[in-house]
């Protein structure tokens, strides 16, 4: 009988030794996104690591470290530092300049095939490659386009949808007419409680002509183009056509939803945040309606669009490169973007045979956010100071809010701005 | 022969030698425990204020010494410049922060902030406190309910006093203009400087005052009741025993209890950055040098706003303790 133990238990051991060996040849890739720390996103942002390891039998992807949006950022630049980030990670564009700051992403061209590549536009490839080198494969983008409130329009006697900015801004003072509590035209700004909200003014200042940047890579928020456009919001706001200051994006959300908002932009994936606050959700999505956010003089200006990226970090061993490589080719194709839109996560590839098959049949809604695409701007991310200078605009739009000289205040912010960007 | 004798008395036996010199060793642990963790990170919090320290100096240690490096320390011969992966800046972080009178502002906030919140628990406190040290029925229930604020986490506090001084959403904007004290119902309270530093202030006393409630009725229960009535038969009225007997005998109480106050509301972070964020008028040192630190990854900066931080704190304790012991020679 014991003889007959220690024959199993060798065996058993034998065999587990075997078991380590079978799952060494399995390569494991370390995946993370702050997406995967929120509970209603795993099933998209997991569901298409699994679609992967499905198709990839020989591939592991560990997803298991994530951490929520708020501390993303810090805790990924700190693992990167120290090198021992996830092999592989999500983050948005605006980020990427800190990425580069540390040294410590790796040069992915070498690995991903040419038809991937080509498949991209020349834009998405040009803002992730850096002195030659492609540090981030640009995954999905996120567009913003107009929602508007059918009910509310129709009360305020608007029978057509605006055509050009000023007809927006018209349509706005029309719906705010309608009462104290109701606006017209919202834009966020949770005082810096929120990051990112600065660059939600950028459609009004394309509108208007002007630019962040000029062609020397000045900032220009204080000439002709940029007073033009705050002049106009700080009179948006001191009217109560605009919310003043303490309204976040999910804020509008809440106010969208519960009808007192005519006009504001928001993303695809965000309509059911605000169907949530509607006391009747059936009615809410009768009202409801989006276009593409107006130009100067065109019904198809442009909103801007935030890409995503997918980055390798140096502490990727090179061995295992065509494997990472191979990841990242699926997650940017036309499977993981179906997963996202049957998710209503409204993600829209760079990649145009993604767009051409993913894209055909798609509802009316999706069908704006795709015809927004078109026209949308990419943000212009490449300093390293963009998220500081996207609080000096909130900070300047507070300032306006106060009733401070559109001048001053605006010079000020591009003194500021443009001291950042001068001590890189 | 006074000096001998006292030379005689105090010195130790071999007994209370080796009993000293045990005490020591036990401390030492606790010493160099609280050397790491105290002493070196300050240290280093003031070395790197007069450095530009940003993400590109994060990558490696702040000394990166290589094994021929570290035989040229020993050997003497080494540029010790050269061994830091930091670059001295000519006091450029300090400079910046004066230049654009930023840390003014900062300051100004932090005083402003710290000077309301205390002022206003410590008399609400004293209030409370004085209620629940009186024979009112049902005490124990009410000073339960005092405490409930307490239990409450910061942030969880910072999110409730947002959402109820919410613009469009918030109760009190709809009963004040119910009440007609505003003439319109959505009113934001971000939008003034004074409402923006009122809401921070009314939201953090609301949270503290169960602390400073409940150290002042520890201390007013401590009260010798024969001097309270001494005073009455001496015919003292009720404000005159207040400030004649009761305060000067919790002012111990008083004093570490505004103390601990004080040092609190200096670090204050979770509810200011949860309720105006980095909005200008609520702008304090910790929320500064928190964004310049790990927002802007600029720890140089933000080292910098900390050690200016710790200079005022030292100089308020130095005062603070002077006063204290003035006030307690005073007494005596």
């Amino acid at each position: 009988m014991q003889k007959l133990l220690a024959i199993v238990l060798t065996l058993a051991m034998l065999g587990s030794l075997c078991a380590t060996a079978a799952a060494e040849d399995k390569v494991t890739i370390g995946w993370t996104s702050w997406a995967l720390a929120e509970e209603k996103l795993i099933p998209v942002y997991g569901g298409s690591a699994d679609a992967f390891m499905a198709d990839n039998p020989d591939i592991t992807i560990d997803y298991s470290q994530s951490n929520p949006y708020a501390s993303y950022l810090d805790q990924l630049l700190t693992a990167a530092s120290a090198g021992n980030a996830p092999y592989v990670a999500h983050i948005k564009a605006e980020w990427l300049p800190q990425f580069l700051e540390l040294g410590v992403l790796k040069d992915i061209r070498p690995y991903l095939s040419d038809d991937v590549v080509s498949d991209y536009s020349a834009a998405a490839i040009a803002g992730a490659t850096v002195d030659g080198q492609l540090v981030a494969m640009p995954w999905f983008g996120n567009t913003y386009a107009l929602y508007y409130n059918k009910a509310l329009l129709a009360q305020a006697g608007i029978d057509a949808l605006p055509q050009t900015w000023a007809e927006l801004i018209e349509d706005a003072y029309k719906v705010s007419a309608l009462g104290d509590d109701i606006y017209g035209l919202a834009i966020p700004n949770s005082n810096g409680v929120e990051a990112g909200e600065g660059y939600n003014v950028f459609p009004a200042l394309w509108a208007h002509g002007g630019e962040y940047q000029d062609a020397d890579g000045k900032i220009s928020l204080a000439n002709e183009a940029g007073i033009a456009t705050f002049t106009e919001l700080q009179k948006l706001i001191v009217d109560k056509v605009s919310p003043t200051v303490g309204n976040s994006f999910k804020d509008l959300r809440n106010l969208f939803g519960q009808g007192k908002i005519g006009f504001y932009w928001d993303l695809e994936a965000t309509i059911p945040t605000a169907a949530a606050a509607a006391a009747d959700q059936d009615q809410f999505y009768k009202d409801f309606g989006c276009m593409v956010i107006p130009g100067a003089d065109t019904a198809n200006g442009s909103g801007y669009i935030i890409t995503h990226y997918l980055v390798v970090f140096n502490n990727c061993p090179d061995e295992i490169m065509p494997q990472v490589a191979r990841f990242l080719e699926y997650m940017s194709g036309p499977k993981v973007i179906q997963i996202f839109k049957d998710g209503k996560q409204g993600k829209m590839s760079s990649r145009a045979s993604v767009m051409a098959e993913v894209f055909q049949d798609v509802s009316e809604t999706t069908a704006v956010y795709v015809q927004a695409m078109e026209t949308a701007r990419p943000l212009p991310v490449a300093g390293l100071h963009f998220m500081d200078a996207d609080k000096e605009i909130v900070k300047a739009l507070t300032r306006l809010a106060q009733g401070e000289d559109v001048t001053a205040v605006m010079t000020d912010c591009q003194t500021t701005i443009q001291e950042m960007y001068d001590e890189e | 022969m006074e000096a001998k004798r006292a030379k005689v008395v105090n010195r130790l036996t071999p007994r209370q030698q080796s009993d000293s010199w045990f005490g020591f060793a036990l401390v030492v642990p606790a010493l160099l425990v609280l050397l790491i963790v105290i002493a070196l990170p300050i240290l280093k919090g003031i070395y790197v204020s007069f450095f530009s320290y940003k993400l590109k100096n994060v990558g490696g240690a702040l000394f990166n010494l290589s094994p021929d490096q570290l035989a040229s320390i020993f050997r003497g011969d080494a540029d010790l410049s050269s061994l830091s992966n930091l670059k001295w800046n000519d006091l450029a972080n300090y400079i910046s922060l004066f230049k654009r009178g930023e840390v003014l502002h900062y300051f100004r906030n932090t005083l402003v902030f710290v000077a309301f919140t205390v002022s206003i628990q410590l008399v609400l406190g004293m209030v409370i406190a004085l209620l629940l040290n009186s024979k009112i029925r049902a005490c124990g229930l009410y000073r339960g309910f005092m405490l409930i604020p307490w239990t409450i986490p910061s942030v969880v506090v910072a999110i409730l006093w947002r959402w109820m001084l919410h613009q469009d959403f918030g109760v009190i904007n709809y009963i004040a203009y119910a009440l007609g004290i505003s003439q319109q119902v959505n009113v934001s309270w971000q939008v003034s400087d004074g409402l923006a530093m009122a809401s921070i202030v009314l939201a953090s006393v609301w949270r503290q005052l169960p602390y400073m409630m409940v150290m002042l009725l520890a201390g007013l229960q401590s009260v010798d009741g024969s001097l309270e009535e001494a005073s009455r038969i001496d015919g003292a009225n009720g404000w005159n025993t207040f400030t004649h007997v009761i305060l000067p005998s919790i002012r111990p109480v008083l004093f570490t209890s505004v103390w601990i106050a004080v040092m609190n509301n200096f670090q204050s972070y979770t509810i200011i950055a949860n309720m105006n964020g980095t909005g200008a008028s609520t702008m304090t040192l910790s929320i500064a040098a928190y964004q310049e630190a790990f927002k802007s990854y600029n720890f140089g900066k933000g080292a910098a706003i900390g050690v200016m931080w710790l200079v005022l704190l030292f100089m308020v304790t130095l005062v603070t303790n002077r006063m204290n012991e003035r006030c307690a020679n005073d007494y005596q």
